[in-house]
């Protein structure tokens, strides 16, 4: 049987009657980077969330470097760095001493932990602020501060929830690049959630493009460009998720009160609208 | 997993971490000087147990118990009672407290992900903890020990009993408060609306403390009299604790409970162990997202008529924005608690005014202060929670037409509708407990709903002039002090314009005692208002 680094097997959540993620089967290589691509509740933190073992799904299976996540929840955990969506830091603690108990969560040991930590704090040029609290960091910084944890423990497979939504153009550059490197230099397995195609055409070796739970299409984005006949990723994705006609979305202008005129007093105080042919 | 790490994985204990990362959050303001601030703060704590109080404590309370030999030891008893009563509910507050801190709530989403298991994290945040609670054992234990000591001399296995039930008591309302914020916390994630019924929570609490305090104060002769009305208290757990010390006092004391020391010791270990060890096997329940997506509070039709009603009275102009700022408010299950915490006091003070004062005078003396200090709660308790939450939305009404104004008048119109209910409630309870006719209600209600808006004006200016947009704004705090400062002339005008003018009719006494108090704050409250929301309208 060929191995993967991360496979799942007719993986269901729901939560209560909404059902997140449906039946959802993920065959990822070694060495790739994976791009889940979908609108928001789609079913992509929910996924990411169960790959991770922060949840535990309904049905179906997960198997990470070919193990069951279910009986080997903590050697999962120990290979997989985790970026989460929003931000999640104690504001209380510096950069330098989050980055500490987050190494120490990983069993690192403490030598390790110093100078990791060191190296992630120059690399996205956070020395400088090492030691100010995390409340007083914008939330691009703290979006760094969190790359730098999910990255602590050398990962083998990295989960990344929005990766650049928050960042300069600079420093998104920078991840972009990381996220480069650490594939080919240190053959890491990449799984990204995003709404920025752009990014997802750029990294990813592989996309998936998931709406209310189920998997629509998945292929490298010029086979998923070809498949559905369109001209670049954008139009491929709009295609598969269907939009509304531009007619449409402005028919509201042809009825009702908005087509009455504003008038106004002297004073500048609306009088009344009166009706208007557009 | 590379075996480098796999001794390090059987050895390292993460509760460790946690507790020890939990200590780190709590000192952040010390960071620098972590250390050092342990060391100082428990040498000048342990000087304060051991040498500061016991000299304080001994040069007085022996005079005291001399002169009243005969209560003395139950009146100490019932102190020592409803102390660790009181005591017992402030620590179990405190990690609510911590629970709203909104940024913290994405973080366990990195802890769950990462290989601590949720029982490592439930002992270390509670662990982490007590160091910081010891703190309060060693202020608080001194003073049991201070009104103990004049009856007996304590001997070195008392001392250690007693401090050895304050840390129990201390430790095991941390440890409940922890179990109720992680639940609420897990419930938080799940749902906004939770965030909403912890604060009640609080508010429920803080009015439940208020009771016990009131109580004691009031009603200190019957509780002496009466010791065997504490039976209906035995579930409370702090009684287990005071029972083993006032045992250690008299074993006559508990002669009239349930609960004897046995009973009391046995609840005292067994609960907070049992509790303990359950909460440490199934923490899972705790500390996990699942079902993080599922609930959200969608919102019923009820009340329809009652905002059909509202949006009526308020008329075309604002009836829309009072009905949004009515939903607003009464959709948060904190504002509902404060509502009741409004009440709750006014109508107890309503008791209170009413049964102190006996003749004609008294009565008008009693409703005009019951007037002032009902405009007091209100404007306090609600009055400045006007923009809490809007930090956003004040933009939406700044671009709008309507500007500040909008937000600020419907607010105030709000609150005058809230008035009404709570002036209507006051004023039953007023007539009943004044025993007053139809006409003194209908004055005093009309006294009492048109005073709310007035004594509102002060506080939404104060807020105007230096917004507050959460409830633990530093903001918040500072408007309200200064509230209370501006309030304190109204509330002594009606006792000094009675004594100064002495008037002798009722109608003159009216007007003698609420007037000034009236134009006081209409003035006071307008032109805060008129400066407060200039400055706002040039909010950047």
């Amino acid at each position: 049987m060929e191995s993967y680094a991360i496979r799942t097997h007719e993986l269901t959540k729901s939560f209560g009657s909404i059902l997140a993620v449906n039946k959802l089967n993920l065959k990822i290589p070694y060495g790739k980077t994976y791009g889940l691509l979908g609108p928001n509740g789609a079913g992509k933190t929910t996924t990411i969330r169960m790959l991770n073992g922060i949840i535990s799904s309904n049905s179906g299976e997960i198997y990470i470097t070919d193990k069951d996540i279910k009986s080997h929840e903590k050697y999962v955990k120990m290979i997989s760095g985790f970026l989460p969506e929003s931000p999640g830091l104690y504001q209380k603690l510096s950069a330098r001493e989050f980055l500490i108990f987050i190494g120490e969560l990983y069993y690192l040991p403490k030598s390790v932990i110093i100078s990791r930590v060191e190296e992630l704090l120059e690399l996205f040029g956070l020395s400088e602020r090492a030691n100010d609290l995390l409340e007083g960091y914008s939330r691009g910084m703290k979006q760094k501060v969190c790359l730098c944890a999910a990255l602590i423990q050398d990962p083998q497979i990295i989960y990344l929830d929005e990766p650049t939504s928050n960042l300069d153009p600079a420093i998104a550059r920078m991840v972009k690049d990381l996220i480069k490197e650490l594939v080919v230099r240190a053959d890491k397995t990449i799984f990204i959630c995003t709404h920025q195609l752009d990014v997802a055409q750029e990294l990813c070796d592989q996309i998936g493009i998931i709406n209310n739970g189920i998997l629509k299409i998945e292929g490298s984005p010029t086979e998923i460009i070809e498949n559905t006949g369109a001209k670049n990723l954008e139009d491929a994705y709009l295609k598969v998720m269907g939009v509304s006609k531009m007619e449409d979305l402005l028919s509201w202008r042809e009825n009702g009160e908005f087509n009455k005129k504003v008038v106004t007093s002297g004073k500048g105080k609306v009088k009344k609208r009166k009706r208007v042919v557009v | 997993m590379e075996p480098e790490y796999e001794s390090q994985v059987n050895k390292r204990k993460l509760w460790l971490t946690i507790a020890k990362n939990e200590i780190k959050l709590r000192t952040s303001s010390f960071r620098n000087n972590r250390k050092r601030f342990f060391i100082f703060s428990y040498l000048i704590l342990i000087l304060w147990a051991f040498i500061i109080a016991p000299l304080l404590f001994d040069s007085f309370m022996p005079t005291i118990a001399a002169q009243n030999a005969g209560i003395f030891k139950p009146v100490v008893a019932l102190l020592i009672e409803s102390f660790m009563m009181i005591l017992f509910l402030i620590i179990l507050m405190l990690p609510l407290n911590n629970v709203y801190n909104k940024d913290e709530k994405g973080v366990k989403e990195s802890l769950v992900a990462s290989p601590v298991l949720a029982r490592d994290i439930f002992l270390g945040e509670f662990l982490g903890k007590l160091p910081l609670y010891t703190f309060a054992v060693l202020i608080f234990a001194p003073i049991v020990v201070g009104m103990i000591n004049p009856i007996i001399d304590l001997t070195v296995i008392q001392y250690i009993i007693i401090y050895t039930c304050a840390f129990g008591l201390v430790y095991f309302a941390n440890l409940i408060g922890s179990l109720i914020s992680s639940w609420l916390e897990h419930k938080i994630l799940k749902s906004e609306s939770a965030r909403d019924w912890g604060k009640a929570l609080i508010m429920i609490l803080t009015i439940v403390m208020v009771i016990m305090m009131y109580a004691v104060i009031f009603f200190i002769n019957e509780i002496l009299m009466n010791p065997e009305l504490k039976n209906w208290l035995s579930f409370y757990p702090s009684l287990w604790f005071s029972n083993i010390i006032l045992y250690g006092i008299d074993p006559l004391l508990l002669n009239s409970y349930i609960l004897n020391i046995w009973f009391s010791i046995g609840l005292a270990i067994c609960i907070p162990l049992m509790i303990l060890y359950l909460s440490y096997k199934k923490a899972h329940v705790f500390y996990s997202l699942e079902g993080i997506s599922t609930k959200s509070t969608s919102v019923t039709k009820q009340g329809r008529n009652f905002y059909s009603m509202i949006n009526k009275l308020a008329g075309r102009k604002f009836g829309g924005l009072v009905i949004v700022q009515m939903k607003l408010f009464l959709r948060k299950k904190a504002n509902l608690a404060r509502i009741a915490y409004v009440l709750g006091s006014v109508g107890f003070m309503a008791w209170f005014t009413s049964s102190t004062m006996d003749d004609y005078k008294g009565l008008i003396l009693s409703s005009s202060i019951l007037i002032v200090l009902g405009g007091l709660v209100s404007s306090i308790m609600l009055g400045h929670l006007i923009f809490i939450n809007t930090k956003d939305i004040i933009w939406v009404y700044k671009k709008s037409p309507r500007g500040i104004k909008g937000l600020v008048y419907s607010y105030l119109l709000n609150m005058l509708v809230i008035g009404i209910f709570i002036s209507l409630f006051i004023t039953i309870l007023h007539s009943l407990f004044a025993k007053i006719g139809l006409l003194d209600a209908v004055i005093f209600f009309s006294l009492f709903l048109a005073y709310i808006p007035i004594s509102m004006l002060q506080s939404i200016g104060l807020q105007c002039l230096n917004p507050a947009f959460g409830e633990k704004d530093s903001n918040m705090k500072s408007n309200s002090i200064i509230s209370m400062l501006i309030m304190q002339p109204a509330i002594m005008m009606p006792i000094f314009f009675l004594i100064f003018f002495n008037p002798e009719t009722v109608l003159m006494m009216r007007i003698v005692m609420l007037a000034p108090v009236f134009i006081f704050n209409i003035l006071v409250g307008t032109i805060l208002l008129y400066i407060g929301m200039k400055k706002l309208n040039k909010i950047e």
